[in-house]
């Protein structure tokens, strides 16, 4: 490309390049169809001839659909898994750990997946949460569950953080008060225990003496948050009859400072700065070897660079499926130019010229493409939709499939190909003589 | 404007090469109606297609007026003897051989969908105009599947006729029509040809449609045979 123009191409909004190669790839079908139909009236009789073969054209058309859902659903699906996933880990700045894998981390502490791993110790998070860089340094210490629900203990401050005001109630004020996530399988003023493990290590009554009250509820974060219930992480470590993290002197306080002597351990600390250069500075401070701190957005990226590829593949597999289906639709639509020949016979007795009697065919053709890819929109969208609510109710996380751009080009460069494509069967009937086909 | 026709030294070959039909010399005077009759097989129909234009590879010559269709002078191949027919021919056929999803009007007024857009009009008008002088009233919404035969072949004279060509060919008009239809048809047919000064060249075994021509020639093997006119 000429520099002035890549120039002026780099200077446009990306809204604006995005429709601009909309235009351009969608330009081939319309110009075609502009010059193919030019100084006639061919759509009544192609509207007839689509209506006489309704059951043909409809199966045509649900094969253009199925094929265009399955394209525009992959890419619509895969964006909404990327930014659900995104969104959710989007409160989760820094995340310090004992060493390990990242990606279980990131899924222990941010999607709350169950997994044992190592504890951090008091020394560890005093240091973390008396740096001067530091706003806010909370334990998540995970674990035990209710219901099926995981049940976390943290601090107040890191709930103010994660999803802001609370709904409704107010915060816990004692180790046997809790506050429920926005779809929690508790409310405010039930009760409940919590039971050592989660999911099917789960270990029934084992904290039996501890119930919690539920006093708040949090607002909704779009995240596996949602499902859990969220106690003072004093409580957590007085029901595995540990120290509470509090010096004798302060026995029953909630929340930090706390004494490192009687801190017992957290699987993983949130730590979030006010400065967005103090968080890269705190990750290479805490990056040691009896500390792991990892910034969960970029581990994500990595994920999303996976998925990417997987991307990848999948949409060469959609457009290899969509390619044999444009030729299915071109082998299927010379087979119904045949079912047409007699009435294209008629026209060209009648006096109507070669090239309207091409312009009636190229124009169910298009049709017939044009139909099925806007019901194939409407499926890939609808699929895309269906999985989204089922992925969101099995994780919690927000996953909202939606339309954009990618999916538009993707529909606009099949129209344009096929349709281009579609001027060989219109072709094709032109070389039939007209009297054996009047004939019929 | 009316057309005379010319033919001369016509030869059609079927695609082995065999001639299936010879007609030395013949010639129509404008606005005649001619019935065109001889056993089925004969080449009547074929005859036809060369009036219209629609064979391809014909030798000898076929002149309606000043255009000659084959032969000398004929020049444009197939996109002139299509600009002919659509300019000049008007066709009626024995299984009618409407657009079943369109109705009375839209059938009628086919031609607007490929003519010029400053004819477009007057077409439709004269559709219309013909329609409802034939009896079918061009306004109603139901298509033509549910018309009877009788007026079904009542649309396609009004859609042969819409155009305003000088010269209107049918291939056995009446052949899928009841006694009564038929009838119907005929005189409406004779009819408007005579009204409209056009000419009418009509293929039948129907001797009912013979009695209203004003000439009737014979076709057997390939040949014309007998060439007499008709008094009524």
């Amino acid at each position: 490309m000429p520099d002035i123009l890549s120039d002026w191409w780099n200077l446009l909004a990306p809204g604006v390049q995005d429709a601009l190669w909309f235009a351009l790839l969608f330009a081939p079908a319309l110009l075609t169809g502009v010059a193919v139909t030019r100084g006639y009236r061919p759509y009544g009789l192609a509207g007839a001839m689509l209506w006489r073969f309704r059951w043909a054209s409809l199966l045509f058309a649900l094969l253009i659909a199925t094929s265009i859902g399955i394209g525009v659903g992959l890419i619509a699906q895969e964006r909404a898994l990327r930014q659900g996933t995104a969104r959710a880990a989007e409160k989760f700045d820094l995340v310090v750990s004992a060493p390990g894998s990242e990606v279980t981390m990131l899924m222990a502490a941010v999607y709350l997946q169950p997994s044992d791993v190592p504890l951090l110790s008091g020394e560890i998070y005093d240091q973390i949460a008396g740096h001067p860089d530091v706003a806010l340094a909370a334990p998540i210490a995970f674990g035990d569950s209710h219901a099926g629900a995981p049940v976390v203990g943290t601090t107040q401050a890191f709930i103010a953080h994660l999803a802001g005001d609370l709904l409704e109630g107010r915060a816990f004020a004692d180790p046997r008060e809790a506050v429920a996530g926005f779809s929690a399988p508790v409310a405010p003023g039930g009760r409940f225990t919590a039971d050592h493990g989660i999911g099917d290590a789960v270990e029934q009554g084992a904290h039996a003496g501890h119930e919690y009250t539920v006093v708040g509820r949090m607002r909704r974060t779009g995240s596996p948050w949602d499902r859990a219930i969220l106690v003072p992480v004093e409580a957590v470590w007085a029901v595995h009859g540990l120290a509470d993290g509090h010096a004798p002197e302060n026995a029953g306080r909630l929340g930090p400072p706390f004494d490192p002597a009687y801190f017992p351990g957290t699987p993983a600390i949130l730590v979030h700065a006010e400065a967005l250069w103090a968080n890269y500075a705190l990750q290479s401070e805490f990056t040691r070897a009896d500390t792991m701190a990892f910034f969960p957005g970029a581990v994500l990226a990595r994920l999303h660079g996976l998925l990417g590829d997987v991307r990848r593949i999948m949409s060469v597999l959609a457009i290899v499926t969509q390619m044999l289906v444009a030729a299915g639709v071109l082998t299927g639509l010379v087979i119904l130019t045949r079912l047409f020949s007699r009435q294209l016979a008629l026209l060209r007795a009648l006096g109507a010229e070669r090239r309207f009697v091409f312009a009636v065919v190229w124009c169910v053709a298009a049709a017939l493409v044009a139909v099925g890819a806007l019901l194939g929109v409407a499926l890939g969208l609808a699929a895309a939709g269906i999985i989204s609510r089922i992925v969101s109710a099995r994780t919690e996380i927000l996953i909202e499939a939606s339309l954009a751009w990618p999916e538009f080009h993707l529909v606009a460069a099949f129209v344009s190909a096929t349709i281009l494509m579609a001027l060989m069967p219109a072709a094709i009937v032109l070389a039939r003589p007209v009297v054996p086909d009047l004939r019929g | 404007m009316a057309l005379s026709l010319w033919v001369d030294g016509l030869v059609v070959r079927s695609q082995r090469g065999r001639a299936i039909l010879e007609i030395d010399r013949f010639t129509s005077e404008p606005g005649i109606r001619l019935g065109i009759r001889g056993p089925s097989g004969a080449g009547k129909s074929t005859f036809l297609h060369v009036l219209a234009g629609l064979l391809p590879r014909v030798e000898g010559s076929v002149r309606w007026g000043e255009h000659a269709l084959t032969g000398r002078g004929a020049a444009g191949g197939d996109a002139a003897r299509t600009g002919f027919r659509r300019a000049h021919i008007g066709m009626v056929f024995q299984d009618f051989l409407l657009f079943e999803e369109l109705g009375a009007a839209a059938n009628a007024s086919i031609a607007a969908s490929y003519a010029p857009a400053g004819e477009r009009a007057a077409i439709r008008d004269r559709a219309e105009e013909l329609l409802a002088r034939l009896g079918i009233e061009p306004g109603q919404a139901r298509t033509v599947r549910s018309f009877s035969g009788g007026e079904r072949q009542r649309v396609a004279i009004a859609r042969a006729l819409a155009h305003d060509p000088a010269i209107i060919l049918a291939d056995e008009p009446t052949a899928s029509l009841d006694r009564a239809a038929a009838d119907r048809l005929i005189a409406d047919l004779a009819d408007l040809a005579r009204a409209t000064g056009k000419t009418l060249i009509a293929v039948s075994h129907d001797a009912a449609l013979h009695r209203r021509m004003d000439r009737v020639i014979d076709i057997a093997d390939g040949r014309l045979q007998r060439d007499e006119p008709v008094h009524a």
